[in-house]
């Protein structure tokens, strides 16, 4: 599973760094460094955000699940 | 007719008045909070608007494949009406039909049902959820005929088009367009909290996570992915109709706005919203499968995890429909790997039906050709999708019919398959009557068949390179080939035929309702909990001493140990 | 319904095990999910344009600047009100009697702060910035206003508590549900506040 995750990282990393050549083109060199990383950061930020919400949620609601399932068992 | 324990605990913690027995036809069919019946109202309001907007589709296809002429029922069809036509048919079908039926209709009919409880968490947000969806259909509709006509830029409402009467023409019609969306999406986060909460706090003693059958699931795995991204749109849409009434420059780029912006807060939302209706279609037809092929489901928590995977990269796919659009191309080759990536999970819910299927035995009912009919369908629209996801092949695809022809080829599948696979599904339990099949068998062919007609010569005309946003082709001389008029001709002849067989399934929903055989408690022999009721279930779906218990999984089916091949899971033992 | 259908409860059901989390609070929090999104986005959006800004002035030439200090002020008045609302519902948890003074108090500073926050507009609109004037002023009283929006809701809510707990009816699920909003509104605002004003 870690395996698979880390190759699938770098598997990115790798393709990213791929399109060079298209640094001739136009579009992307007209905008600022500032408004290219402004893109960056807030689509890493809307994408992260709900899944960290909904695992945190998760993870929550599982911890309260078992814990209940737990106390009554020591009670008996 | 007794209340329930667990609504008496409701109605002390929400103080929610639930006594609507012996009451007028109003309070009972209209005002209700009984979650049936607010299935109901949004199936036939979904079931409404889907022959609306398969008239806009019959309206706007006559145009195209014969210009110019007066089309029967409408008349001549201008380019400002054409835009509109389309616009709204893509709205409708997408927010006022696969919604509200897959996810709204369905949901709330068969979550409370299927986990054996007598009604949503919520009945009074419910109800309201209802209501607002139903005011904003109505405002959908009004903003087809006030002054400059509907709103006819496109579903995706691209700014600066869309930004400024000056540009759109129809000022008051996009607005109104716009306010009708935000309202659809209010009701569908009511709608959506009622679920969620429903399947985490109602579910019968005895059901585990596990025990859950995969429809309600995949309802509220796609709920959650709903609210998830619904925020970033609504957001852009409190931005573009400021931008439309208060004249701000939020998408105007000489003001220091930039209308990029708009494309990403809507894909934010638009690509998980395609899982958002697919994810229900799923769960419906792996259902329908495991009951008439006699099997149990293969691999029920691949199917989960599957899922869950899919939501989890739904929201890392987004600028795949902006690979043109001047986004950075690395980032779009980012997309490129995770579009494909994408596939995979989805690929994996095709091949687990196969193999639910494999070695079943299968009865080829009307609901299981539904369901085997998605299966085939969805496949080429998934597929074609992949052509699309690598940004180099989408430089020359995109904007092409070849685009239309892939989501016809996903939606349809979803919203009209999918429906029409759950609606003859689950008709015994809401009406408590049969189906006739031979209608049934004719009202499927005579759909599947012209569907694959009207879109297969699309997808060769994208090939062509012919583009989809042209009212019409005789004022391009240079990509007006007769070969294409033939091919157009092919599709809009497949739609009426494809629209007239539809006529054979309402006259059976009528038919069989007014006199079909009597279905009883479980016609088809099906383990999950609805099928354990009346059909159709009382107020608060079981008497309260037979409200259910649950002992085993959803798809019990051809245990070794067992007479029957089926064993619901309420019985003890 | 009425009370008599409810008593006679004759079959026992077998017991259903206790919700992790109570269903209103479940509700409510989703639907903060939700708000969440909704707030990401604006922010997004106002990160993007701001990074766009014509020679990179922001505030743009002409425009007025925010009033960071008075605001920093104001926020405490919030940040303090969430806090009571904390000692509210360890109160109500020993004496539901004891919980109304912390409820008031936390709804008097949440009123102060939506008050002066209606004040810093005006004074901001007659100095000239509208959301017409520019992208600035757009986002500012966009993002803003969005906030305010959301703090009088969740005040009227409050106030709703505040009744209901004056009437001696307010259940713990209700408080929870109210606070959780109210919460929500707090904690929200020092990052638009990062986000517009610094
Ligand atoms: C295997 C999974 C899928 C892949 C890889 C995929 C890929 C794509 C890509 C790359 C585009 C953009 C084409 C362009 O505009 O140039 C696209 C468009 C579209 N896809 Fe898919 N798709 C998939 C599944 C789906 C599903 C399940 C649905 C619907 C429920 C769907 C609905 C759409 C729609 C509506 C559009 C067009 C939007 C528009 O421009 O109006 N797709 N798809
Ligand atoms: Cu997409």
């Amino acid at each position: 599973m870690m395996r698979v995750g880390m190759s699938t990282l770098l598997a990115f990393l790798a393709l990213s760094a791929l399109p060079e050549a298209l640094w001739a083109c136009p579009v992307c060199f007209d905008s600022s460094d500032e408004n290219r990383q402004a893109f960056l950061a807030t689509t890493i930020f809307l994408s992260i955000l709900p899944l960290g919400m909904v695992a945190g949620a998760g993870i929550y609601i599982r911890k309260r699940v078992r814990g209940s399932r737990k106390n009554p068992a020591n009670t008996k | 007719m007794a209340e329930t324990l667990a609504e008496v605990q409701k109605q002390e913690v929400h103080g929610h008045d639930h006594d609507h027995h012996d009451q007028g036809f109003v309070s009972k069919y209209i005002f209700s909070t009984d979650h049936k019946i607010i299935a109901m109202q949004y199936l036939f309001t979904g079931m409404l608007m889907g022959v609306i907007g398969g008239y806009m589709a019959y309206v706007f296809r006559m145009q195209l494949a014969f210009p110019g002429i007066s089309v029967p029922g409408f008349g001549q069809v201008s380019p400002g009406e054409y835009n509109s036509l389309i616009t709204n048919h893509g709205s409708i079908m997408i927010f006022w039909v696969a919604m509200p039926v897959l996810i709204a209709a369905f949901g709330n009919y068969l979550i409370p049902l299927m986990i054996g409880a007598d009604d949503m968490v919520f009945p009074r947000i419910n109800r309201l959820s209802f209501q607002v969806f139903f005011i904003s259909s109505v405002v959908l509709l009004l903003s087809l005929f006030v002054e400059g006509g509907g709103f006819g830029g496109a579903w995706t409402s691209y700014p600066p088009l869309s930004a400024s009467g000056d540009y759109n023409l129809t000022q008051l019609g996009a607005s109104l367009w716009l306010i009708a969306v935000a309202l659809e999406f209010v009701a569908f986060l009511l709608g959506g909290i009622n679920f969620i909460t429903t399947l985490m706090n109602s579910r019968a003693p005895g059901m585990k996570a596990y025990d859950i059958p995969m429809v309600c699931w995949m309802i509220v795995i796609a709920s959650i992915l709903f609210m998830l991204s619904v925020g970033p749109l609504l957001a852009g849409a409190v931005m573009l109709l400021f931008d439309q009434t208060l004249n701000t420059g939020f998408y105007d780029p000489a003001r220091g706005g930039d209308p990029i912006l708009w494309q990403h807060l809507f894909w934010f939302f638009g690509h998980p919203e395609v899982y958002v209706v697919l994810l229900p279609a799923i769960g419906i037809t792996v259902d329908v499968m495991a009951t008439f092929s006699r099997k149990k489901l293969f691999g029920y928590k691949l199917v989960l995890y599957t899922a869950v995977a899919t939501g989890v990269l739904s929201f890392f796919v987004w600028a795949h429909h902006q690979f043109i659009a001047g986004i950075d191309p690395r980032m779009a080759n980012v997309f490129t790997v995770t579009t494909l990536l994408i596939s995979v999970p989805i690929a994996e819910m095709l091949f687990v039906m196969i193999a639910t299927l494999y070695g079943g035995s299968i009865t080829l009912t009307t609901p299981m050709l539904w369901a085997l009919a998605f299966l085939a369908e969805f496949l080429i629209g998934g597929v074609t999708g992949i052509f699309l996801g690598a940004s180099g092949a989408d430089i020359y695809f995109h904007d092409t019919y070849f685009v239309l022809a892939h989501f016809h080829y996903t939606f349809f599948p979803i919203a009209i398959i999918g429906t029409f696979c759950a609606f003859t599904y689950w008709f015994p339990k809401m009406f408590g009557k049969m189906m006739n099949e031979t209608l049934g068998k004719i009202h499927f062919w005579g759909t599947i068949i012209p569907f694959n007609f009207i879109f297969i010569p699309l997808f060769v005309l994208g090939m062509g390179g012919q583009h989809r946003r042209i009212y019409n082709f005789e004022h391009f001389p240079e990509i007006a080939g007769p070969e294409y008029f033939q091919l157009r001709q092919i599709a809009t002849i497949a739609l009426l035929i494809m629209l007239a067989f539809q006529v054979v399934f309402f006259f059976n929903v009528v038919m069989s309702w007014w006199k079909g055989e009597k279905a009883g408690k479980n016609p088809w022999k099906a383990n999950t909990l609805e099928w354990t009721t009346e059909s159709p279930p009382p107020h608060g779906n079981w008497p309260v001493e037979e409200l259910p218990t649950v002992y085993r999984g959803p798809y019990e089916y051809g245990h070794p140990d067992r007479e029957e091949d089926y064993w619901p899971q309420n019985l003890p033992g | 319904m009425s009370a008599e259908s409810a008593t006679p409860l004759t079959a026992p059901r077998p017991a259903k095990p206790k919700p992790a989390i109570p269903s209103g609070v479940l509700g409510v929090l989703i639907f903060i999910f939700t708000e969440i999104m909704f707030f990401s986005g604006l922010i997004s959006a106002h990160t993007i344009v701001k990074s766009q800004a014509a020679g990179q002035m922001w505030p743009p030439y002409g425009q007025p600047r925010l009033p960071v200090g008075e605001t920093a002020l104001n926020s405490l008045a919030l940040l303090v009100s969430g806090i009571v609302l904390v000692f509210t519902w360890f109160a109500f948890k020993r004496d539901p009697e004891r919980a109304r003074i912390p409820l008031l108090l936390s709804i008097v500073l949440g009123s102060v702060f939506v008050g002066f926050q209606g004040v810093e507009w005006v004074a901001l609109l007659s100095e000239g910035l509208t959301m017409q004037s520019s992208a600035y002023g757009g986002f500012f009283y966009l993002i803003v206003g969005s906030h305010a929006i959301h703090a009088v809701g969740a005040l009227i809510a409050l106030i709703w508590a505040y009744d209901r707990s004056s009437k001696g009816l307010l259940t713990s699920t209700q408080l929870g549900t109210v606070s959780a909003f109210w919460y929500f509104v707090v904690l929200v605002w020092p990052v638009l506040y990062w986000q517009v004003y610094l």
